[in-house]
């Protein structure tokens, strides 16, 4: 089973999140904050993250640069969660080592097909 | 002399200074307009998900009655949507002129048909007659898909709420490079000038004793987001009254 965690502060979108994740197959690790999403992404080794930039204790970015430059896991696949209009976060993520983002609102197909492509490109390489 | 040389410096400098005032006060308003409109998607995005995860039985089973009452809430939710983000590129393009598309392959037959159904459920309590002449296959082209999706929206829904009697018409093409969508519909003829003015950037057109804006602001943002994709929106009324919108986009 193919493992993600899903780094969103708000409870709702997280709970969906990870009911739809799960449904389609994988298991789903959560985290509420950036600091915790280190933790957990260190422990659990998540084939991918979904990341949503703005949180609390320590921004998405800075989770992004931290995973990318520690050798065990920068191969992680980071889909940055970013609002629509917010074109330089985008830019930010990527510099940070992002492989891609979603822009919100996103759509459950979309989203999960953004996913598999990340993790279909990973493989390919 | 000297007095009134002052009066009008000192007038001069007063207006300066007002104006500086009240356009640091019209920047502040725009980022926290934006701010917001950006702290809306979180929640309408937990919204979408919900509802989506509720019709696809992610959380198990639903009553037949029930998944109506689900629809008509996404139909709500995408509406939103497309309001917040209405609003969100219209401070872009207006407050901050940073608006940026981002490009992707977009297969417009399946957005349009996307478009056609979010707007269909209200079309039909309307009891509107749709006549669409989409084909299955058209051309891809390079766009935004998320605002291209949003300008479809916005002129159904312009259609919907102007039309008088009669069908509400789609019909797509191919044609000369570019392809050409047209919403047509007949509608109250509009008072001289209004017909060229709905395509501004904010213009709420008159329909009966009613002011109507389309969606959001309006068809003037559709126009503003297809110009930037190298497009063109037009709207024309035909001998017969018929209202012609048409969103004219290249081919890839």
């Amino acid at each position: 089973m193919r493992k993600v965690l899903v780094v969103e502060d708000d409870a709702m979108l997280a709970e969906s999140l990870q009911a739809l994740l799960k449904v389609k197959g994988y298991r789903v690790f959560f985290a509420a904050d950036g600091q915790s999403a280190i933790e957990t992404a260190r422990r659990e080794m998540p084939e991918i993250i979904l990341l949503d930039l703005l949180l609390p204790v320590l921004g998405g970015i800075d989770v992004c640069r931290i995973l990318k430059s520690e050798a065990k896991t920068s191969a992680i696949k980071i889909i940055a969660l970013t609002a629509l209009g917010r074109m330089g976060d985008v830019e930010t993520a990527f510099a940070a080592g992002a492989n891609d983002y979603v822009t919100k609102p996103y759509d459950n197909e979309r989203l999960i097909k953004k996913i598999e492509k990340v993790l279909a490109d990973g493989q390919q390489r | 002399m000297s007095a009134f040389f002052l009066f009008v410096a000192g007038a001069a400098a007063g207006a300066s200074i007002c104006a500086c005032f009240l356009m640091r006060r019209g920047r502040l308003r725009g980022r926290m307009l934006s701010f917001v409109a950006h702290e809306l998607n979180t929640p309408i995005t937990g919204l979408n998900m919900t509802v989506l995860n509720f019709l696809s039985g992610v959380f198990g089973p639903m009553p037949k009655d029930q998944e109506e009452w689900m629809r008509m809430m996404r139909g709500q939710v995408q509406r939103l949507n497309s309001l917040v983000g209405d609003l969100r590129d219209f401070l872009h393009l207006e407050f901050h002129r940073d608006l940026h598309l981002r490009k992707e392959e977009v297969d417009l037959a399946q957005l349009l048909r996307e478009a056609l159904e979010a707007t269909r459920i209200g079309v039909s309590r309307d009891d509107v007659p749709l006549d669409v002449d989409v084909p299955e296959r058209l051309p891809r082209v390079s766009a935004d898909q998320e605002r291209i999706f949003r300008v479809f929206l916005a002129v159904l829904a312009h259609a919907r709420k102007f039309r008088r009697q009669g069908a509400l018409s789609l019909k797509a093409r191919a044609q000369d490079g570019a392809l050409r969508v047209t919403v047509g519909f007949a509608s109250m003829p509009p008072a001289p000038g209004q017909a060229e003015r709905s395509l501004e950037l904010f213009y709420p057109v008159s329909g009966n004793s009613q002011v109507l804006a389309s969606v959001g602001v309006g068809l003037g943002l559709g126009r503003a987001i297809v110009e930037m994709h190298g497009g063109s929106m037009s709207l024309s009324i035909e001998a017969d009254g018929r209202t012609l919108v048409e969103v004219c986009l290249p081919a890839k």
